[in-house]
């Protein structure tokens, strides 16, 4: 806990960047509502995703619920190129704090690339080039003076393909302990029981924690990748396609972990199943060619879309 | 197919036969190219074998024939000519006569000595024919009694020979013709060359007893007369200009040999081949030794008792060199004396006369030994008419043979290449003999030997000499010894560096730099070994020796200027820390590591100060300024002592006395004596020299050990702090803005540095306080060639074989398990060593061990970065012979099918089977580390 506990005594210099950043976002809201006020257009017509198409910028449709949460993730501007090629455009979006956001979009869109853009994964990339900024609980993300370690610790991911390390359970689950160099026993103990409780894992590994992580199978070991990410206590729990190399059991079963989790953590995920996005998330956002489609709350967005493309994206007849 | 046509039930396509063909061909190719490399390393592994395998083998004898040769007098010696065609036998009357081999029959015969004169004692050494009478009137005569043998060019033939075909042997009047197979005539006759008697000054009545000892540079004679008084002789020969037998002078030294002190005469006397040992042997097994070394005080040595209780001595010969006795008993025992050299011994030579060999028993008593005069052989016969042929080094047992009734005379025949054995019936057996190697059996080869003179058994090689009556010490323990440290060193180096450098650029450079760097790295693998060889024996051994505790101290120097520079980048506010790009991280810790390697040397000459200054005691005592110390201030250890040792001499040192020119002294006088003054300025004996100390001159154990214990002592303080300080000073530096933690952090180091000395410190004075001496084993007296030149030198060859492999283990590790730990805070290092190094390992040590292969097999190297000297020392400045050096050395020079020659083979054979058994075993620890990180 004494991660929040330092954002929230921000340095001075810290305090005047978010209030600047959020009176930004404050504008930016005021446009989008005129927006809103214009009739929808045609459902025929695809114009947003045509004007996209174009390599025009054309401003995301944001609900107004999104707006009114509070916000973990403030994106502003945020662009990103591998090399000459740009993959995000212009993102403008704000995360809402302890809900599940769910990024949906056709394959190539950017939604994995935005992710691995919060915790800064893609400085590994060395052709990786970003611009704008990127907020989380109102600090920078991007700021040449930011500790990359640091900010990596405040935030848990999960990914597509389960990748438990080559150690015990229980090693796997107080890896982020260990490498903050926690040694004491109690408290390795104590985190590694309430992380894989809180994976739901619990119960099916308590008598195995000494045995190697990667002797379970895909379902669990993603969920053990879960709770290692969890057992951090991280401000946004990001995850990428976590069920797509899963069967369908397994799948459920994360799904389940994902909303109960999401009652507890800001949670982040990708996904390129609708009805996943939709039995888990509470906000979903419709990416598409690197730029954002729409984003609202779930229900809205998957019953009654603003876009036509998002309705058409949604129900499976585009993308 | 068009959509109208209807799908046909069965496939209608089919695939070319070519297709199948090409199939069948390459798997038959790829099939045959797996066997040929299968049988190819087979081949070899048998091949070796093969060679090797004949060093076990006992040898073989066969009988040829039996011939009587009768006579009514006593021989005093048989010998066969080297071609055995001819025998010499010399009769007690002093007839000499010439036997044809094949016949038995005697073909001449000569006066060798007046028949008025009455031989009272004889002696001839096999080698050389040397022969020495001595004669009832007090004199000896000397000479030599031989063969002669004479190649006819074919234009001078005589006529009756010229028919004999090769082969084939006929007498020709006092010789015999023999046909060799290259169709040349060879003639051969005895030769005797007997000098003018020479009247013995020393006693009274007959020479009981003489022994003479001839070779190329000295000769000794001892004679031993009927009044129990002996002289030993320094025999000089003078040829006459005239041609003739030369004259012989003989430099008398009397000695009174306690013969009244045994009831009886003793039955054979001896003066060894070094001329320091004259020995009586009685035949109860009595032996005197008397001290020869300084003929004008001979001395009785020792008396000891050969024989086992209740067994006379039956026989009694030299070996080949003439220092050794072998000796046979009436139950048919063998053993094997000489005189060793003995620090402890009481003896006023320090040398004690003791049973270094025991060789097979042939339950019945010895009567004849017959020795070899080219190497160790010998043969002896009994009284059952049963022969063993056996070798003194390795005490083996190289065949037996039976004449079926007692044996008289027993010898081999001058090329060890058949035996010849006399009966009681004057019957002459000749065998074949192939005695294969008998110097080599699997215990003179990987056992402890006793080698002639040596003080006690141990593991030697040395397989050529300039002499060879010279024991041949095959014993490989030292070569496999000398392959271990230069691979135990050479990986201690090459290990962390190669690891290191596969971490470095696999996890923290960008893949752009790491393409450049790494085929330069690999590059370093493909420099010939004999460029690093050379280059290390050039210019990295003078540079180790005129630099040694700079480089000494950059062992550890370079790892703390490096920690230290890390400690300092803290200080580096986060914002300039994100600008600097891998390739600046890069360059900036070269610049460090180049600084803190440069500190090291530039403060090498402040440690040597530091630690190995001379005390003032030291310098006076080496300038002079001493006197003898008293007995009673001599430790008591020291009492005991016959000799003092260079680790007694530091030993002594540590409590105040010194050991100079054979005394014991204590410091006396002043420094400031003009004298002392002189001598010290002189040599330079207040220096600082760590060479000084290694050779035990100057200092005590403590500086050493501190030294070597030092980065243990870091690492342990290391895990000590994380472990019990870290966790309490957590919670305490966060309240630190992140200058002041780095601030922390590098107090911390220091600490640690500090306290590393001090438990250094404490460690190593409990270490001095035991009696260790780091001097005695790892830090020894320094020889320029030496292992961390070696080590240093292989690791440059071994470091890229480790580093490529182990890169590219690393590098394929799934990126995902990398985003996972980085995506968890982790840094690179933590994900390096936490995630990908164990999913690396097995992959990690397959890259060690093939490192540890090419490190065991390095030949270019070792043979010219190491003296090459087969020593058995773990210390680092010491040289090694390897076993592939070995084979380098000396094939050279080792004559085909010789022992020699098998025995480099050998070499062979056990590096190949050393590293069989390195590969298997990693192999099937790398299978283990598999298994578990597998799944991934
Ligand atoms: N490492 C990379 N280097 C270059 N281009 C990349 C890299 N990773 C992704 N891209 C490109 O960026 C775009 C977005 O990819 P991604 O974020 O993986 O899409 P999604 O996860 O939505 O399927 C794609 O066009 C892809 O080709
Ligand atoms: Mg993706």
């Amino acid at each position: 806990m004494t991660r929040t506990e330092t954002s929230t005594a921000p340095t001075m210099d810290e305090q005047t960047h978010t209030s600047e950043a959020e009176s930004a976002v404050k504008t930016r809201r005021v446009e989008m509502q005129s927006r809103d006020a214009q009739p929808a257009p045609d459902p025929s017509e695809f114009a947003v995703i045509d004007a996209i198409r174009r390599g025009e910028t054309v401003p995301a449709t944001i609900h107004d619920a999104v707006e009114d949460e509070p916000h973990v993730l403030n994106v502003q501007n945020f662009r990103l190129w591998y090399g000459a090629a740009q993959a995000l455009f212009d993102l403008n979006m704000n995360i809402p704090r302890g809900k599940v956001t769910a990024l949906i979009g056709p394959s190539g869109c950017g939604k994995s690339t935005f992710l691995r853009s919060i915790n800064r994964l893609n400085d590994l990339i060395p052709s990786v080039r970003t611009d704008g900024e990127l907020l989380l609980n109102g600090e920078p993300v991007y700021a040449p003076d930011v500790d990359v370690i640091d900010l990596r610790k405040r935030m848990g991911m999960v990914f597509q393909k389960s990748n438990p390390f080559p150690m015990s359970i229980y090693e796997n689950v107080v890896y982020p302990l260990r490498i903050d160099g926690e040694r004491r026993k109690s408290v390795l103990n104590e985190v590694c029981e309430k992380a894989l409780r809180g994976a739901a894992i619990w119960d099916e590994v308590k008598d195995r924690l000494h045995q190697p992580g990667t002797g379970l199978s895909g379902g669990q070991q993603q969920r053990i990748c879960i709770a290692r990410a969890i057992a951090a206590e991280p401000e946004v729990l990001l995850m990428d396609e976590p069920c797509s190399a899963l069967d369908p059991i397994a799948t459920l079963k994360i799904e389940d972990l994902i909303s109960e989790i999401g009652q507890r953590y800001t949670v982040v995920i990708v996904t390129h199943n609708m009805q996943q996005a939709a039995r888990v998330s509470d906000y979903t956002a419709f990416m598409y060619l690197g730029r954002l489609v729409e984003f609202g709350p779930t229900a809205e967005l998957f019953q009654n879309p603003k876009l036509p493309e998002t309705e058409q994206y949604v129900t499976g007849r585009f993308g | 197919m068009t959509d109208s046509t209807p799908t046909p039930p069965t496939r209608r396509r089919t695939t070319r036969r070519s297709v199948y063909l090409v199939d069948k061909v390459s798997t038959l190719v790829i099939t045959l190219g797996g066997l040929v490399v299968v049988a190819a390393v087979l081949g070899i592994a048998i091949y070796l074998i093969g060679v090797t395998i004949n060093l076990f083998r006992p040898g073989v004898v066969e009988e040829r024939f039996v011939a009587d040769i009768p006579t009514t007098h006593r021989a005093l010696f048989i010998e066969p000519d080297e071609h055995q065609s001819t025998v010499l036998r010399l009769l007690d009357d002093g007839v000499l006569q010439t036997i044809e081999l094949d016949t038995g029959e005697v073909i001449a015969e000569q006066d060798v000595i007046p028949a008025e004169r009455t031989i009272t004692a004889f002696s001839r050494a096999p080698r050389g024919g040397y022969v020495a009478f001595g004669f009832d009137d007090g004199t000896v005569q000397l000479g030599e009694i031989g063969f002669d043998t004479q190649f006819v060019a074919p234009s001078d033939e005589p006529e009756q020979l010229k028919d004999l075909q090769a082969d084939q042997m006929r007498r020709f009047g006092d010789s015999v013709a023999t046909r060799t197979p290259l169709k040349q005539l060879r003639l051969t006759k005895a030769k005797v060359e007997i000098a003018d008697p020479i009247k013995l000054r020393t006693g009274d009545g007959a020479v009981l007893l003489v022994d003479y000892h001839a070779d190329d540079r000295e000769e000794f004679l001892v004679a031993i007369r009927a009044d129990g008084s002996a002289a030993y002789n320094q025999v000089r020969k003078i040829q006459s200009l005239m041609g003739g037998a030369p004259r012989i002078r003989l430099r008398e030294y009397s000695f009174p040999a306690k013969v009244d002190a045994v009831e009886h005469a003793p039955q054979w006397v001896f003066v060894t081949g070094d001329g320091e040992n004259a020995l009586l042997f009685w035949v109860d097994g009595a032996v005197q030794r008397y001290d020869t070394s300084n003929p004008d005080s001979i001395t009785l040595a020792e008396t000891v008792d050969v024989a086992d209780s209740g067994r006379t001595v039956t026989a009694a010969t030299k070996i080949l060199g003439g220092n050794t006795i072998a000796i046979g008993d009436d139950a048919g025992n063998v053993y094997g004396y000489f005189a060793a050299r003995n620090e402890l011994a009481d003896t006023p030579d320090k040398k004690n006369f003791v049973r270094a060999h025991t060789l097979a028993s042939q339950g019945a008593a010895i009567t004849s030994i017959g020795v070899s005069s080219r190497d160790r052989t010998f043969v002896t016969g009994d009284d059952r008419g049963g022969a063993y042929v056996r070798n003194m080094t390795s005490d083996a047992l190289v065949t037996k043979c039976d004449a079926g009734s007692p044996l008289a005379f027993a010898m081999l025949m001058p090329k060890v290449d058949g035996v010849l054995l006399v009966d009681d019936q004057h019957r002459m057996h000749v065998l074949e003999l192939d005695p294969r190697h008998p110097e080599a059996t699997v215990g003179s080869l990987f056992g402890k030997v006793w080698y002639e003179g040596d003080p006690e058994p141990s593991y030697t090689y040395q397989s050529s000499s300039g002499d060879d009556a010279a024991e041949a010490k095959y014993n490989l323990v030292p070569l496999i010894f000398g392959t271990m440290k230069a691979t135990i060193y050479t990986m201690l180096i090459s290990i962390p560096f190669g690891i290191l450098a596969a971490i470095y650029t696999s996890e923290f450079l960008s893949p752009r730099i790491r393409t450049s760097i790494k085929p330069s790295i690999e590059m370093m693998a493909s420099l010939p070994s004999v460029v690093l060889g050379f280059i290390a024996a050039m210019t990295l051994a003078p540079l180790i020796r005129d630099y040694l505790p700079g480089i000494l101290l950059s062992f550890v120097g370079i790892p703390i200027g490096v920690l230290l520079g890390a400690y300092l980048w803290h200080f580096v506010p986060v914002r300039y820390m994100n600008r600097a790009t891998a390739g600046g991280r890069l360059i900036m810790i070269i610049g460090i590591t180049a600084i803190a390697a440069f500190v090291s040397v530039a403060i090498g000459p402040v440690l040597e100060k530091t630690f190995f200054q001379p005390s003032n005691n030291d310098v006076l005592v080496r300038a002079g300024g001493y006197e003898a110390a008293p007995r009673d201030e001599w430790p008591d250890w020291v009492q005991q002592r016959s000799t003092i040792t260079n680790s007694d001499t530091r030993r002594l040192r540590q409590q105040g006395l010194y050991y100079r020119n054979g005394e014991i002294v204590r410091p006396a006088g002043e420094l400031s004596d003009p004298e002392i003054q002189r001598e010290i300025e002189l040599h330079e004996y207040d220096r600082a020299d760590i060479r000084a100390w290694q050779d035990g001159v100057i200092g005590g154990p403590w500086s050493g050990w501190f030294l070597i214990s030092f980065p243990g002592a870091a690492i342990i303080v290391a895990i000590m702090v994380t472990r019990y300080i870290d966790p309490r000073l957590r919670s305490w530096d966060r309240a630190f803005s992140p200058t002041g933690e780095a601030g922390v952090e590098l107090l911390k180091f220091l600490t640690t540095l500090a306290l590393s000395a001090v438990v250094a410190a404490i460690f190593a004075l409990l270490l001095t306080s035991v009696g260790l001496d780091a001097r005695d084993s790892i830090f020894g007296a320094f020889q320029q060639r030496n292992t961390l030149v070696v080590g240093i030198a292989m690791s440059v060859a071994v470091i890229p074989i480790i580093y490529t492999i182990a890169d590219d283990a690393m590098t394929s590790v799934p990126d995902t398990l990398r985003s996972a730990s980085l995506g968890a805070g982790a840094t690179r290092w933590q994900t390096a060593v936490r995630v990908v190094l164990p999913v690396a390992m097995s992959g990690v040590f397959s890259a060690c061990m093939i490192g540890l292969g090419r490190a065991a097999g390095e030949t270019m190297i070792v043979l010219m970065a190491t003296g090459n000297t087969p020593i058995m020392s773990w210390s680092v400045f010491d040289g090694l012979r390897t076993l592939s050096a070995n084979i380098a050395v000396e094939l050279p020079e080792a004559p085909k099918d010789h022992t020699h020659y098998r025995v480099l083979f050998l070499c062979g054979l056990v590096l190949f089977a050393m590293t069989f058994i390195i590969n298997t075993a990693a192999e099937i620890i790398r299978q283990r580390v598999r298994k578990r990180s597998a799944s991934l």
